[in-house]
């Protein structure tokens, strides 16, 4: 069975919650937590025996912050050859400092399988101020892994999927193909592609580019793309709603299954178990994104599970329902009195732009659901046996290892187990800040779903959006992209919404 | 009224000032690349906030390397990316004509004089020259002496001038192995492959193929002579149906017979691959090698090793047309029917580790239509450094063999560009006359930086050159002593398409430039955070 994955990462928030994830992987490699879960699927053995991450971060220039691209390249400035014979001039940038975290990280390097852990009650780092992922990312990524894009610099991303779009130029294509490739001849039998993509600003002009020019060069594999995306303080509406219709009219030519994740729309309650400390902090958004990403990936790590072809099957009750919803219970009691209620109100809906409420989702599409669990003691098929969800498939594994860092908001509402207390609420009331990482794992519930009407919804709104815009912004033609072709898109996505109902 | 119209959070810069912040803007870039033109310019090393070291002395690499946020001196440094798009070379020249033509031009707006005068005589200025340039071009015998020329003057603006000597014949002659009669020249059938190892001057041309890749099985064989080399796209990979096909099955038994069959299908697949090798190879000691652009799973290479094929998945697929081009033979898609007239042929093939990466050298090929340069260099940085530099020299190469001529370098054709227009403005009447002198003028501070760079001073070395012209000579400077000499002797050399390219981009953009009136930054910034 095709078991290898391969991760892509478009964009800054992508690799935000792409260094959550990797942390989460990183945990439970070797752990006793995953021990039903293939490492295999993710990693591959280097000639050197050294395991890495196939994975293709793309980024903008500077985005790797205090981690320099070239792992081991810390040359002395004054020894390098720089085999010009002529004058010479020298600039240096400020130099970015690794956070406390990462030197520790890269002090226990040397020593196989330690689990770091840091003194009870100290933070890493102050989270507020993060500006890179590479600030809280223990994952060791190869060096061909990482891909920079010139002509955008971190926390400047391209405006709108067209900026996107002029990014990937030929060579760098290439580049990012023959990366690829490199990953892929390391895959004994590659399933397919997982993608995360920052869907709210130009990053997906570059997932335009980016998997386009993969699938001419790697047509077999179906794909995942996860959409990823974040409250801004200063959001301009209709680009973002522009860059995500973008990115899903791609999902729909490219024939990947879309499953359009955003935190655009949470607030501090949106989680209430927990302080959301701060919504405009892509260190906080992205750790729940990736919570979401974890348990969706979930039945293709599983040992025996799923191929990525056989998930993106389940998920579509229908060949033309390419885009699914994503709801959490998170964290979740271990053990629950009552059976499993998918209309309970503790569900939070990852896919905002699907409509926010689980309930609402049309039983008859049960068949494609995909419900997974940590930790939790149900769902057993017997609690489902008499109702209507006896359909979904359900992937159980042990408990979710909360790894170090991860934003300190489970504050007092979890204890150690990962249980959730009874009086949560008022615990998190009595102390909101400055609390030690009490909790290791939870348990999680996630359910993935199609919705017709969800997608229907979802669908003519991408649609509308286009349609607009093909008028607004591109009145008759426009470098790269003519109208005619926005119009042409916006058909695209209006069959798909005729197809959902 | 137009003010209302445009959204009130706008920033709006008005006529003088707008015209005013682009040329401060253009010179301010101009100012930043100066010191890198020529040979003697300096390199320079950036170091960024992680450690990371780029070393480059390449104008458009530089100005990648910047974050532009002004309107036009982005609108600068894409014309330099252009330049660099098409002939690879040039784009501080760009940068420095740009910024010299605004600033020429700005004598004058500050005297009362309107932009649209200036800018007529910069377009008749351009078209006088783009006339006059392929009358001044010297038609050359392109042969390799000459091209080898050529490559060197553009690498040993980017690399030291020993291993500029080196490189240079290097990427001629790659050059030269690709060309083939009545066809245009595809660079891309150079390939160049990146080692980490020893130091840059152990570089070399490798008439065949290196991939990144090997064999990914530990049996087999590490080198094989006498090769035929099968190149296909075929998927010798179990279950990996590319049209959505699930399994359909009722019982574990059902499933169990669905696999085992598609296992036997890939086996077969192999089989075939193997019954050629045993039909062309027959005990005669030749090898076999497979490169295949699809995948191949553990099974299907352990199959093939027994049989002591050399198998290689995922190769490039640009690879697959280099591999028919330098060994011969067709690449295949499928594996019906397969008959020996498919096969390439290679001397010998063989592997070779370096740390954590593996490459599989193929040479000693027969008429090779494809080769690789095999770069190699002691750290990360200058194998970029150097690679930007191949990059650039095989364009130079590539470029003047399509011309067919050259013209003098050293500042020569800049100088004799000047002359040209003194006497084409004396038919120029009205205001535009102006413009064509300043454009004259303009294109002399290539000459002057050079000079500038050398340490010599600028004026002297630009009178004596104007001088020389005036007698009828064409003259460039002498970069070690600052005096006159001629290019053509010394054989100093600059690219046709690279002068032609740039006078009608530079004018184009400076035009355009001098022309706006207005800067509107439109809407908020969508980027703060």
């Amino acid at each position: 069975m095709g078991r290898d994955l391969i991760v892509v990462q478009i964009g800054s928030l992508a690799n935000f919650v792409g260094a959550h994830y990797w942390n989460f992987q990183n945990e439970l490699f070797g752990s006793a937590f995953g021990g039903d879960l293939s490492p295999e699927s993710l990693y591959s053995e280097s000639l050197g025996g050294s395991y890495r991450p196939r994975a293709l971060l793309i980024d903008s220039k500077g985005s790797l912050g205090s981690r320099p691209q070239y792992h081991g390249s810390h040359q002395h400035v004054e020894r390098v050859d720089l085999s010009w014979g002529g004058a010479s001039s020298i600039h240096v940038q400020e130099r970015i400092e690794p956070t406390e975290f990462m030197k520790s990280v890269e002090e226990e390097a040397g020593v196989e399988g330690t689990n770091l852990r840091l003194p009870e009650g100290e933070l890493p780092f102050s989270e507020e101020f993060l500006a890179y992922w590479t600030d809280y990312c223990k994952e060791v990524f190869s060096d061909r892994s990482y891909l920079q894009l010139d002509g955008t610099f971190h926390g400047r991303p391209p405006a709108l999927f067209t900026n996107g779009q002029e990014l990937v130029t030929a060579e760098r294509e290439d580049d990012i193909v023959d990366a690829f490739r490199w990953q892929a001849e390391q895959c004994d039998n590659l399933s397919g592609v997982m993608t995360l993509c920052e869907s709210d600003t130009g990053y997906t002009g570059v997932a335009d580019s980016v998997l386009t020019a993969l699938k001419d060069e790697f047509p077999g594999p179906p794909g995942v793309t996860f959409g990823c995306g974040q409250r801004r303080r200063s959001p301009s509406k209709l680009q973002s709603g522009l860059n995500d219709a973008w990115l899903a009219a791609v999902c729909a030519r490219l024939d990947q299954h879309l499953i359009p994740f955003s935190a655009t729309q949470w607030d501090a309650n949106t989680f209430q178990h927990f302080n959301l400390v701060d919504v405009f902090n892509p260190y906080y958004s992205s750790s729940t994104l990736a919570v979401g990403v974890e348990m969706a990936s979930l039945p293709l790590r599983k040992k025996e599970q799923m191929s990525l072809l056989e998930l993106v099957d389940r998920l579509r009750t229908r060949p033309s329902w390419k885009v699914s919803r994503a709801d959490l219970i998170f964290p979740m009691r271990l053990q629950q009195d009552s059976p499993l209620d998918l209309a309970s109100p503790a569900f939070r809906s990852l896919t905002p732009s699907l409509g926010s409420d689980l309930s609402a989702v049309d039983s008859r599409s049960y068949q494609s659901t995909v419900i997974c669990s940590r930790g939790v003691a149900f769902p057993s098929n017997e609690d489902f046996a008499e109702s209507e969800c006896s359909e979904a498939s359900i992937i159980k594994s042990s408990v979710l290892p909360i790894p170090v860092p991860f934003p300190h908001r489970f504050s007092a509402a979890v204890d150690r187990d990962g249980n959730f207390l009874d009086n949560a609420a008022s615990a998190l009331r009595m102390k909101a800040k400055g609390k030690d990482f009490e909790c290791e794992s939870c348990g999680v519930l996630s359910v993935l779903s199609a919705d017709a009407k969800g997608g229907h919804q979802a669908a003519s709104n991408w649609s509308r959006e286009l349609r607009m815009a093909s008028k607004k912004i591109f009145p008759s033609s426009s470098a790269g992209i003519d109208h005619a072709y926005m119009l042409e898109t916006s058909e695209l996505l209006s069959d798909m919404a005729t197809d959902f109902e | 009224m137009s003010v209302q119209l445009i959204n009130p959070g706008a920033e709006v810069t008005r006529r003088g000032l707008a015209l005013h912040t682009t040329i401060s803007a253009a010179k301010g870039l101009q100012d930043v690349l100066r010191s890198n033109l020529g040979p003697k310019g300096t390199i320079k090393m950036l170091v960024s906030g992680a450690g990371d070291i780029k070393i480059t002395k390449d104008g458009n690499v530089l100005l990648n390397e910047m974050q532009i946020q002004n309107p036009t001196a982005s609108m600068i440094a894409r014309t330099a990316t252009a330049q660099d798009d098409v002939c690879g070379d040039g784009t501080t020249s760009t940068v420095l004509i740009i910024g010299e033509l605004l600033k020429q031009a700005e004598r004058y707006l500050v005297e009362g004089l309107h932009p649209r005068s200036v800018t007529d005589g910069f377009d008749l200025a351009r078209e006088e020259l783009s006339r006059w340039i392929d009358e001044t071009a010297l038609e050359r015998k392109i042969d390799r002496e000459l091209l080898v020329e050529i490559a060197r003057c553009s690498l040993a603006t980017k690399v030291v001038s020993d291993f500029a000597t080196v490189l240079s014949e290097i990427v001629t002659d790659a050059v030269l192995t690709i060309q083939r009669e009545g066809q245009p020249l595809d660079l891309h059938m150079v390939e160049i492959m990146a080692m980490e190892h020893r130091t840059s001057k152990e570089s070399r041309l490798v008439k065949g193929l290196v991939l990144d890749h090997g064999g990914r099985h530990p049996d087999m064989p590490k080198k094989v002579t006498d090769a035929f080399i099968l190149t296909c796209n075929v998927g010798l990979e179990y279950e990996k149906s590319e049209v959505q096909a699930g399994f359909f099955y009722s019982n574990a038994e059902q499933r169990e017979k669905l696999l085992e069959a598609e296992r036997q299908a890939v086996d077969d697949k192999v089989n075939k691959i193997i019954a050629l090798k045993k039909q062309v190879c027959d005990d005669s000691g030749k090898g076999f090698v497979v490169m295949n652009q699809k995948g191949i799973d553990p099974n299907s290479l352990d199959l093939l090793a027994r049989e002591g094929i050399l198998a290689l998945r995922r190769a490039k697929r640009r690879n697959m047309e280099r591999l028919t081009l330098a060994c011969g033979g067709v690449a295949v898609n499928s594996v019906d029917h397969l008959t020996p007239d498919v096969l390439g042929f290679a001397g010998v093939v063989y592997e070779q580790v370096l740390g954590d990466d593996k490459f599989t050298f193929v040479e000693e090929v027969e008429n090779p239509y494809s080769c690789t340069i095999m770069l190699k260099g002691p750290n990360r940085h200058t194998i970029v450094q150097v690679r930007d530099a191949i990059r650039d020299g095989l364009r130079a190469v590539k470029n003047t063999i399509e011309d067919g001529r050259v013209l003098p370098g050293a500042g020569a054709f800049e100088v004799s560009a000047w002359k040209h227009l003194q006497e084409y403005s004396k038919t120029v009447s009205g205001k535009a006359k102006i413009g064509v002198l300043a454009y004259g003028d303009a294109l002399l501070v290539i000459p002057k930086t050079l000079a500038q760079n050398c340490g010599f001073d600028q004026q002297d070395a630009i009178i004596k050159l104007q001088e020389e012209h005036i007698k009828g000579n064409v003259v460039g400077l002498d970069l070690a002593s600052g005096e006159p000499m001629d290019p053509v002797a010394t054989a100093v050399f600059d690219g046709y398409t690279v002068k032609k390219q740039l006078i009608g981009l530079s004018s184009v953009i400076a035009t355009q430039l001098l022309l706006v009136d207005e800067i509107l930054r439109a809407g908020r910034d969508v980027n703060k955070q």
